[in-house]
């Protein structure tokens, strides 16, 4: 019988060595595949697509237009500040400078984002006085999107959505996104603090 | 009426004796009464009698004084030298001693008329009274005339002193005259008192007499009443004895009360009451009697039957003892066979137990492996934790991978047109650090089920421990069975040489019991002997019982 279950575990190590050779077999050709196809991409006309970070909070994915991000900053602590909106979740130091943190989902005033054992990303904001980071619950990827309305819709939820799109070469992304205008979603916070970067 | 005889006798006497001696005393009383009445008026009468006589006393003795006088002016008239002046004198001091007289008498006979005895001796002494004022007034007018006369005496004047002496002379008798009646008035009184004495006297007779009579009558009804009143209860209790005497104890009690008939009636009521009881309890006693030799008939009936069937269990345990007899001696035999098997026995488990020792030796071998294999198990699971802890990390290389591939692609956009191809590279950066995710991902899946595995074989492996203990103690336990056997076998090689020696003392021994029986058979004859004599006399007592039974009923409860 021990003989019987020896040669079981030696043939499942076997199988998993195979396996994994295979799994790199596996993602070298899908890389090739994708090597080939860029030329193709390359004679496309792509002034026409915007990029946009797709970030992730609650159930909800988000747009946040790429030229208005300037990093995306691993989870890290910061500190809670009292008596501030609620949406203001705290700050940390970057680079000798004070970054506020605003929780994206709590801007917005949807279900906040409850990301387990705390691993928020933070997307600091192009921008100078004051530093922002907006708390998402994931930054997923850097899309091109398809927007689905005109530019200048109006009646969403917020005045921060600026519209819906879609996430081309939708892989497990293919979900529909909400478009941010940053400095409108800002601007409750910027105005109502006037203390400098704050 | 709750007063007891004696104090209603001695009420009853009290009362004759008051009685009496109230009559004595209303007797000696009217006695009395009479004495004094009688006392009183002789004593009054002869009382006013002597005054009366005083005064007719008085009176001569100034007649004497007076006649003195005219004799001495006579004699002086004479020419003798006579002295008559202290004679008129003491005939002034009589004459005041008369008149004191007198009213003494009338102040007598006042209060005597104040407490006459009757109304008509009243108007007797008020008469008396009226005759004495009068002679009062005589004596007055006397003694004025008397004093002229010897005025003119002295004065010579005779024959005015003859006028004065005729007018003396029919005053003084006529004032006599006045005494005189004074005195038959008294006599008069006199008698009617004597009259009026003899009235009371008849007058208390007659009430004695009606006294007499009374008490006796009262006597006689105070007789009568406690004569009654002791002999009506004792004429109910005559007929209430005479009921219990006849038998009858039922029926109503006699009557109670507080004095003595009351308390003989208590006592008969107690008395009755216990007879009532005893009457009872002996006919009960009679009725168990009864019953209880109707039971002893019966038992001795019963009895005389079991002895018969004693008779024939005795031959029958005659017959069995002897069959006891062949078969002790076969027991005998048997039971040499059996030791000679249980010796063989016993060395039979001899061989056991070692048997047992070697399985016990070989389950201690099996423990040792199988604890080898379980630390061997537990050093692999330690193992698969550090793989874990390695995965882990590449995870985190993985996460850190995409973040940078984000912000190489932030950058690639930030710097337009020429970070194009760039970006290219950021978002391949990206895939394999997906995929590297994904592949921790399985081999986190894999690891955990290499895990449980881990933990159901050290699971099992204990289990396998615990059974190979609980089966080396199931082996001690067979071994110190097998030794208790060993044991128990010699025990019985011993008990069945004992069942020999005891099987030669039981022949001996059925032999007495042989012997017994024959004395048993003869004492159950006389038993049955004995019990038709019981028969009879338990019949006998039976009868006695019902003639008992027959006396009892003569008292009615």
């Amino acid at each position: 019988m021990a003989k019987s279950v020896r040669r079981k575990l030696r043939q499942i190590e076997r199988g998993r060595i195979r396996s994994a050779e295979e799994r790199v077999q596996h993602i070298l050709d899908e890389r090739t595949e994708i090597l080939a196809l860029r030329r193709k991409d390359e004679a496309l006309p792509a002034q026409a697509l915007p990029r946009a970070l797709v970030c992730g909070s609650g159930r909800e994915r988000f747009g946040i237009p790429v030229e208005a991000v300037a990093e995306v900053l691993p989870p890290q602590k910061y500190m809670p500040v009292p008596d501030g909106p609620p949406a203001l979740v705290g700050l940390f130091g970057r680079g000798g400078r004070l970054v506020s943190v605003i929780d994206l989902a709590l801007a917005l005033g949807i279900e906040p984002s409850s990301a387990e054992d705390g691993s928020y990303h933070f997307v600091l904001l192009r921008r100078e006085q004051p530093q922002v980071a907006l708390r998402v619950e994931r930054a997923h990827a850097v899309a091109d999107v398809h927007p689905l309305t005109d530019e200048e819709a109006t009646g969403f939820r917020t005045e921060a959505v600026t519209g819906y799109a879609r996430v081309q070469d939708a892989g497990d992304l293919g979900d529909t996104l909400s478009l941010l205008d940053t400095e409108r979603l800002l601007r409750p916070f910027l105005s109502s603090s006037p203390v400098p970067g704050v | 009426m709750s007063i007891s005889i004696a104090n209603r006798i001695l009420l009853g006497f009290t009362v004759i004796v008051v009685l009496m001696v109230g009559l004595g005393l209303y007797s000696i009383n009217r006695l009395d009464d009479v004495r004094q009445t009688t006392e009183r008026i002789v004593s009054r009468d002869i009382s006013l009698m002597r005054q009366l006589e005083v005064i007719d006393d008085d009176q001569n003795v100034m007649r004497n004084l007076r006649q003195q006088i005219m004799a001495g002016y006579l004699l002086r008239a004479l020419g003798q030298q006579v002295s008559f002046e202290d004679r008129i004198q003491e005939w002034n001091r009589v004459a005041a001693k008369t008149e004191t007289d007198i009213a003494q008498a009338t102040t007598m006979t006042n209060g005597f008329a104040a407490q006459s005895i009757s109304q008509e001796r009243g108007a007797a002494w008020q008469r008396v009274a009226d005759l004495l004022r009068e002679a009062n007034e005589g004596l007055r007018q006397l003694r004025t005339a008397s004093e002229r006369q010897f005025a003119e005496l002295q004065s010579g004047d005779l024959a005015t002193m003859q006028r004065t002496q005729a007018v003396l002379d029919a005053r003084r008798s006529e004032w006599v005259r006045t005494l005189d009646n004074a005195r038959a008035v008294l006599a008069e009184a006199n008698a009617v008192g004597q009259r009026q004495a003899g009235e009371i006297y008849e007058r208390s007779r007659t009430s004695i007499i009606v006294a007499v009579a009374g008490t006796a009558l009262l006597s006689l009804i105070i007789s009568y009443l406690l004569r009654s009143s002791i002999i009506t209860p004792l004429g109910a209790f005559m007929g209430f004895v005479e009921r219990i005497g006849r038998g009858e104890l039922g029926g109503q009690m006699a009557v109670t009360g507080k004095d003595e008939i009351g308390h003989l009636g208590a006592t008969l009521n107690s008395m009755v009451e216990g007879l009532r009881q005893l009457a009872r309890q002996s006919r009960e006693a009679t009725e168990n009697l009864n019953a209880a030799a109707a039971e002893i008939r019966a038992s001795t009936q019963e009895q005389a039957a079991s002895v018969e069937e004693q008779l024939a269990a005795v031959q029958e345990t005659a017959a069995t003892v002897d069959e006891i007899t062949h078969s002790g001696a076969q027991i005998g035999k048997r039971a040499q066979e059996v030791i000679a098997s249980a010796q063989a026995a016993a060395q039979t488990s001899m061989a056991g137990l070692q048997a047992v020792d070697d399985t016990a030796r070989a389950m201690d071998a099996i423990r040792e492996q199988a604890e080898a294999v379980a630390e061997n198990i537990v050093a692999l699971s330690e193992k698969t934790q550090a793989v874990g802890e390695i995965i882990a990390s590449v995870n985190d290389i993985s996460e850190r991978t995409h973040l940078l591939a984000l912000n190489a692609a932030i950058e690639a956009a930030a710097a337009g047109e020429s970070g194009r191809s760039f970006a290219v590279v950021a978002s391949e950066m990206k895939t394999l650090a997906d995929q590297a995710k994904d592949a921790t991902t399985q081999v986190r899946s894999i690891l955990g089920d290499i895990q449980r595995g881990i933990n159901s074989s050290v699971m099992l492996t204990e289990e396998a421990v615990k059974r190979v203990t609980a089966g080396k103690e199931r082996t001690d336990i067979t071994q110190q069975t097998i030794t208790g056997i060993s044991g128990q076998i010699q025990e019985s090689v011993q008990t069945f040489q004992q069942i020999v020696a005891s099987t030669n003392q039981q022949q001996l021994g059925i032999e007495q019991v042989m012997g017994a029986l024959q004395n048993i058979r003869q004492a159950s004859q006389q038993t049955a002997a004995g019990t038709r004599q019981l028969d009879t006399a338990a019949a006998n007592l039976s009868q006695l019982s019902q003639q008992l039974l027959g006396l009892a009923e003569r008292y009615r409860l």
